[in-house]
C-alpha cells in the first residue's frame, strides 16, 4: 500500500493502455514514455507493462505503508527518500513509513514510478491506463489527488535488476524527432516543407498527453501553411501525427490524442522516437528531422536489437 | 504511393503513415455516401478477411482499422508484419468485391430540440430562413448514416445533414458541450457523446448515453449503423435521463492481471 500526500501538477495511474479501439474514438493511451516506463518496471523486477505512476512535470510526494523496492526513470525531478537523494534508474529498497518526494522536472516532462509487483487500478477494455478526457482507467477515472491509497497488485516476476551502464535513456530540453512526411505533406507550401525541417519550435503552455500546441522557439515566426486552400473531411490521426491548422502553429498529437482530426496531416513521427515525445513539457524545444520509411524499418530494427528480449535486447516483451 | 485500382470504380491511393500504418486515402474533399459505402465495406472485409490473419494464431494482423469520412487507416505491429507484406494483404483486400448488404443496426435516438438543451436553434434557424419546427422536421426525417466514430469517445460523426440546414461552425468553440448535444458544424450533423470542448451549433440532446463506462456493452453506437432522431418533449427527457441514470452501475475495480505482453 502507499498514499499519496501530493499528486504534484498531474500524476496518473499508467500502464501500457488499450489498443484496438480507435474507431470508437479511445486512443490506446498508457504511458507517454514506454522506454522509461518499461525500465522501471524492468529494474523493479516487474513484467514491463506493470501498472506504474506517470509524474508530470513534478511535485509528487509519496508515502509506503508497506516495504517494498521501487525505481524512478524519465525526467530528473531531484527525488529524494526522507530527504535524502534517490538515485534513479536505480531499483532501491523503502520501507513501511518512508516518504517519497519528486521536485521539479528538469530535463524532459514525466518520471515514471515503478514499484515492485505493479499497482491495481481499475481496468476498462482490459487496461488500467487512465484516460482524463473519458474518466478511464486509473483511480476513478482521474489523476491521483492527496489522500489516495493504492494497492500493490502482484507479485514481482524476478528479483530487483540494475539497469546496466548505456542503457539510461538521455534526455534533453530540446528534443529531436525523426518523421515520415504524413499523407498530406505535399498539400503545404515548399517553404512550409523545408521549415518543418529547419525550423526550431517550442512547446507552449497548451501541452499534456492529448497534445502539444507548436510555435517558433527563435523571434522569427514560423508558419506551417498548405499551397492553396484546401477542403478535408475528418480522418484518422496516431499519437505522433503533426496536423497543421489554418493559423500555422502546429499540433503534434501525443499518447491520448484524437483517433480523428481534420487538419492537414504534415508529418507522422516514427516509432523508435514516440518516447521522446512524451517528454514533451511547456518550454522545451522540438525539431524535426526527415526519414524515409526502410531507414525508420532500420531504425526500429536496430532500437528493438538494444531493449526488447526477443530481438537480443534487454526487456522481455518490451518492442518500440 | 502506389495507386491501387479496386473492384469498383473508385480507386483509393495507399499512403504510409509512419512504419506500421496505412492510410487507404479515397481523396474526396467531400462527404460522398458511395466512398463511405465502400469504407464500411472495406472495414468489414479488414476484420474478417481470411487472408489478414496470423497464419499460426489466426488473428487478424490489424490492430487498429479506423474508418474516416473518405478515408481507412489500419496498423499493424511492425515485429510480426513488414511494411511489404501489409500492403500485399491490403491490395488482397481492397481487389474483392465490394459487400453489398452492410449489416449495420437502426438505432432511434431521442432527442429534445431546442430549449436550454439546444441553444442553437433559434439563431440557426434565423439565419437558414426556418422556423425551428421546420428544422426540427428537416433533422429528424432523415435517417443517417455512422460515417465513424472519434475525436473522443461517443462522438459519433454522421452522414451529410439537409442541404437547407447547413451552418457554420461558432467562430471560437464552447468551452464545455455537455454529453449527447446534437449538433450542427457545416454540412455535418454528429452527437457529443461526451462532454468536451466544442464549436458545433447545439440544436438538442439526446438522453442516453452513447459511450458508458459503467454499461456491460459501453458502446451504443458503432460506424455503419443507421441512427434516426425521434423529437421529444422536456417531460420525456427527464424521465429517460432518470431511467438511464438508474441504469448505470457503479464502477467495480478490477485487479490487474499479469502479462500481456
Amino acid at each position: 500500500m502507499l498514499e499519496i500526500l501530493n499528486a504534484g501538477t498531474q500524476s496518473t495511474l499508467q500502464d501500457i493502455g488499450r489498443p484496438g479501439y480507435r474507431h470508437q474514438g479511445i486512443p490506446s493511451g498508457g504511458a507517454a514514455d514506454t522506454l522509461n516506463f518499461a525500465l522501471a518496471n524492468w529494474s523493479v523486477g516487474n513484467p514491463w507493462n506493470s501498472p506504474a505512476i506517470e509524474c508530470t512535470m513534478g511535485g509528487l510526494h509519496v508515502k509506503f505503508k508497506s516495504n517494498t523496492v521501487i525505481c524512478i526513470c524519465g525526467a530528473e525531478m531531484w527525488a529524494q527518500i526522507n530527504g535524502k537523494p534517490l538515485q534513479m534508474y536505480k531499483a532501491t529498497p523503502v520501507k513501511n513509513g518512508d516518504i517519497l518526494t519528486l521536485s521539479y522536472a528538469r530535463d524532459g516532462c514525466r518520471a515514471y514510478l515503478a514499484i515492485a509487483g505493479g499497482l491495481e487500478g481499475q481496468a476498462f477494455l482490459g487496461s488500467v491506463a487512465t484516460y482524463l478526457p473519458a474518466k478511464l482507467g486509473g483511480i476513478n477515472g482521474c489523476a491521483l489527488k492527496s489522500g489516495d491509497r493504492l494497492t500493490l497488485a502482484t507479485r514481482p516476476i524476478s528479483a530487483p535488476r540494475t539497469i546496466p551502464k548505456g542503457y539510461i535513456p538521455r534526455l534533453s530540453r530540446h528534443i529531436i524527432l525523426r518523421v515520415m512526411a504524413g499523407p498530406e505533406f505535399k498539400t503545404l507550401t515548399a517553404e512550409s516543407q523545408r521549415q518543418l525541417f529547419v525550423g526550431l519550435f517550442e512547446a507552449t503552455a497548451a501541452t499534456d498527453r492529448m497534445g502539444t500546441r507548436l510555435q517558433s522557439a527563435t523571434e522569427k515566426p514560423i508558419s506551417i501553411v498548405p499551397a492553396r486552400p484546401i477542403s478535408m473531411v475528418s480522418g484518422p490521426l496516431l499519437p505522433g501525427t503533426l496536423q497543421t491548422p489554418p493559423d500555422g502553429h502546429p499540433i503534434l498529437a501525443l499518447i491520448d490524442g484524437h483517433c480523428t482530426g481534420g487538419y492537414p496531416r504534415a508529418l507522422q513521427v516514427i516509432r523508435s522516437d514516440l518516447w521522446q515525445a512524451g517528454q514533451i513539457g511547456p518550454g522545451i524545444r522540438v525539431s524535426f528531422r526527415r526519414c524515409f520509411d526502410t531507414e525508420a524499418q532500420a531504425i526500429l530494427k536496430g532500437r528493438n536489437a538494444f531493449y526488447a528480449k526477443a530481438y537480443g535486447g534487454l526487456i522481455e516483451g518490451f518492442a518500440f | 504511393m502506389i495507386p491501387i485500382r479496386s473492384q469498383t470504380l473508385l480507386r483509393p491511393e495507399i499512403l504510409p503513415f509512419g512504419e506500421a500504418a496505412f492510410l487507404i486515402d479515397f481523396k474526396a474533399p467531400h462527404f460522398d455516401a458511395k466512398i463511405t459505402n465502400h469504407i464500411h465495406s472495406l472495414l468489414a472485409q479488414f476484420r474478417t478477411d481470411s487472408t489478414c490473419q496470423d497464419s499460426t494464431s489466426k488473428n487478424s494482423v490489424w490492430i487498429e482499422i479506423v474508418p474516416g469520412y473518405n478515408s481507412l487507416l489500419v496498423t499493424f505491429d511492425p515485429q510480426t508484419l513488414d511494411a511489404a507484406q501489409a500492403l500485399t494483404y491490403i491490395q488482397n483486400v481492397l481487389r474483392r468485391p465490394e459487400i453489398d448488404q452492410l449489416t449495420g443496426k437502426t438505432i432511434e435516438i431521442p432527442v429534445c430540440y431546442g430549449g436550454t438543451l439546444g441553444p442553437d436553434i433559434e439563431s440557426v434557424s434565423k439565419n437558414n430562413q426556418l422556423t425551428p419546427q421546420d428544422l426540427i422536421t428537416l433533422h429528424s426525417e432523415n435517417s443517417y448514416r455512422v460515417c465513424m466514430m472519434g475525436f473522443v469517445p461517443g462522438f459519433t460523426f454522421l452522414s451529410e445533414a439537409p442541404k437547407a440546414l447547413h451552418h457554420p461552425r461558432h467562430p471560437a468553440p464552447r468551452l464545455k458541450v455537455p454529453a449527447g448535444s446534437i449538433g450542427l458544424a457545416g454540412w455535418q450533423t454528429g452527437i457529443y457523446g461526451l462532454e468536451t470542448p466544442g464549436g458545433w451549433q447545439i440544436i438538442g440532446r439526446t438522453p442516453l448515453r452513447i459511450f458508458d463506462v459503467t454499461r456491460e456493452s459501453p458502446f451504443l453506437i458503432h460506424s455503419g449503423d443507421h441512427v434516426k432522431f425521434i423529437p421529444i418533449t422536456r417531460k420525456e427527457f427527464d424521465a429517460l435521463l432518470t431511467s438511464e441514470a438508474q441504469k448505470a452501475t457503479p464502477h467495480k475495480p478490477k485487479t490487474f492481471k499479469q502479462g500481456r505482453a
